[in-house]
């Protein structure tokens, strides 16, 4: 579920990163030839469906950056589901709010994909605060160890 | 990444037939709630009548015809002559006149209304069925309920609330918190509700036969009820628009204006809710506009609607009509 921040994970995340950004760009360009054909009817969800593949990106980006570990396979797929339905869900309730219509089935979108960001937050910062955990005990147990070397030595054992 | 990401593939599958349903229940499958019962013999009768108008007009526009209308009773115009001309009708109870006028660069088409009794001011549903997705051009609608003087309602079926109140039948009763809703009571007087303030079943009571939920009110005691920047949701400044207003003396006028083509630009909401206080309005309001805004005299379609970037009728849920 997590993989240590190495050079090969990292390049693993990037290959995500380039996906949103893609998918950003795609929506930007979407949402604007839409907004055009619209007899200037204008919806924020339309205008505004590209930031959530962008926020999913740079938070990417940053764990690729500063984080020790990094998301696996199975919570970067979270995360794409995530993203996928909240996008989806967008460009719906914009196409909806420009012919100037409801749906109540679109309430779908923003609980699925808000579960599964929730999801995969939940679990990478469990991974996070795992991982600084050992951490620690690595370093306590370092210092435990270079003590008791020192103590010895004072001793005259060693 | 390939074969790993099974979860996601299969997700996505998931995702967009869930979509492809969404935008089929929104836009495609239809759904009866209530089919509507109708007077058959006099709208049968009214249905000849319009039709035999219709082939008036076809044939000669220009020319008044009059005389008694054939093969009716009762209330079914049969009060004394009938006079129809191209931008005129008259008869015993129903006196409508449809004048074309140029404002603020756009063709707005103005048809007063003059009732001997309110009962002659309806309105109809799309195949005569209150549901989601039934739609029908105005002229149809106009057609089959036997309409002198059409014009598009509120376009009731793209909404999942807000009341619907049609010929005194209670359909919807579901409030949109906000919303300023057209009410038309029994006695031919208009009042602006707000969703929020009173019930459907409140204003049935108090004698309200028609309840039209689109908006905003345009003209309130003879005053613009609307500002500069009043628009409805986020639509274009400058728009088809439709509108019913009701004048000091009682007569009606039915307001569409054209937009959305180089010939004619279309009016903001403030420009409507202006021009429907010059000619005389106490209260106006303005109903579903844009490529839906349609208006029928006499089997002809009056203006030049727009949908999808060409001249033709769009479906629509329902109408307002003067008819029998």
């Amino acid at each position: 579920m997590y993989m240590k921040a190495d050079g090969r994970s990292r390049a693993g995340v990037y290959k995500w990163i380039r996906g949103y950004a893609a998918a950003a760009a795609a929506c930007l360009l979407f949402g604007t030839v839409y907004e055009i054909f619209s007899h200037g009817v204008y919806s924020v969800y339309m205008l505004g469906a590209w930031t959530v593949p962008c926020l999913c990106a740079l938070l990417l980006l940053a764990a690729a950056k500063k984080a020790a570990i990094l998301p696996g396979n199975i919570l970067l797929q979270l995360l794409c589901c995530g993203a996928a339905t909240l996008t989806a869900g967008s460009l719906m309730k914009g196409v909806l709010d420009i012919y100037g219509t409801t749906n109540g089935l679109t309430v779908f979108y923003p609980l699925a994909g808000g579960a599964f960001i929730l999801l995969f937050a939940a679990l990478y910062i469990t991974g996070l605060s795992a991982s600084k955990r050992k951490q620690v005990s690595e370093v306590l147990s370092q210092e435990e160890e270079t003590n008791i070397i020192e103590k010895k030595r004072k001793r005259g054992s060693i | 990444m390939k074969g790993k990401n099974r979860l996601l593939k299969v997700y996505a599958i998931l995702l967009a037939a869930f979509t492809v349903f969404t935008a089929l229940d929104t836009f495609v499958l239809t759904k009866t709630y209530e089919v509507v019962e109708t007077v058959s013999e006099e709208v049968s009768q009214q249905e000849s009548y319009a039709g035999s108008i219709s082939g008036r007009r076809s044939k000669d526009r220009r020319t008044a015809s009059s005389g008694s209308v054939t093969g009716q009773s009762g209330k079914a115009a049969g009060t004394g002559t009938t006079l129809v001309t191209e931008d005129s009708y008259t008869d015993g109870n129903i006196s409508v006149s449809l004048s074309e006028y140029e404002y603020s660069d756009t063709a707005v088409y103005v048809a007063k209304v003059e009732l001997s009794s309110p009962e002659y001011l309806k309105t109809a549903f799309a195949n005569n069925t209150y549901g989601k997705n039934i739609t029908a051009a105005t002229s149809d609608i106009a057609e089959t309920a036997g309409a002198i003087l059409a014009i598009n309602g509120d376009y009731y079926g793209v909404q999942e609330k807000g009341y619907v109140l049609r010929n005194g039948v209670l359909y919807r009763s579901s409030a949109v918190s906000g919303k300023e809703d057209l009410v038309i009571y029994e006695d031919g007087s208009f009042e602006i509700i707000n969703e929020s303030d009173v019930s459907a079943e409140e204003l049935l009571e108090k004698g309200a036969v028609q309840i039209l939920s689109f908006g905003p009110a345009l003209v309130e005691d003879g005053e613009v009820s609307v500002n500069v920047s009043d628009e409805v949701g986020r639509a274009k400044a400058s728009n088809s628009r439709t509108a019913i207003a009701v004048t000091e003396d009682g007569s009606y006028l039915f307001i569409v204006s054209d937009g959305r083509t180089d010939e004619s630009e279309g009016l903001s909401l403030y420009e409507l809710a202006e021009f429907a206080k010059s000619l005389g309005a106490e209260t106006a309001y303005n109903l579903d506009g844009g490529g839906s805004s349609t208006m029928v005299f006499n089997g002809t379609v009056v203006n030049n609607p727009t949908s999808s970037g060409s001249i033709k009728e769009r479906k629509v849920s329902d109408i307002v009509y003067i008819g029998y």
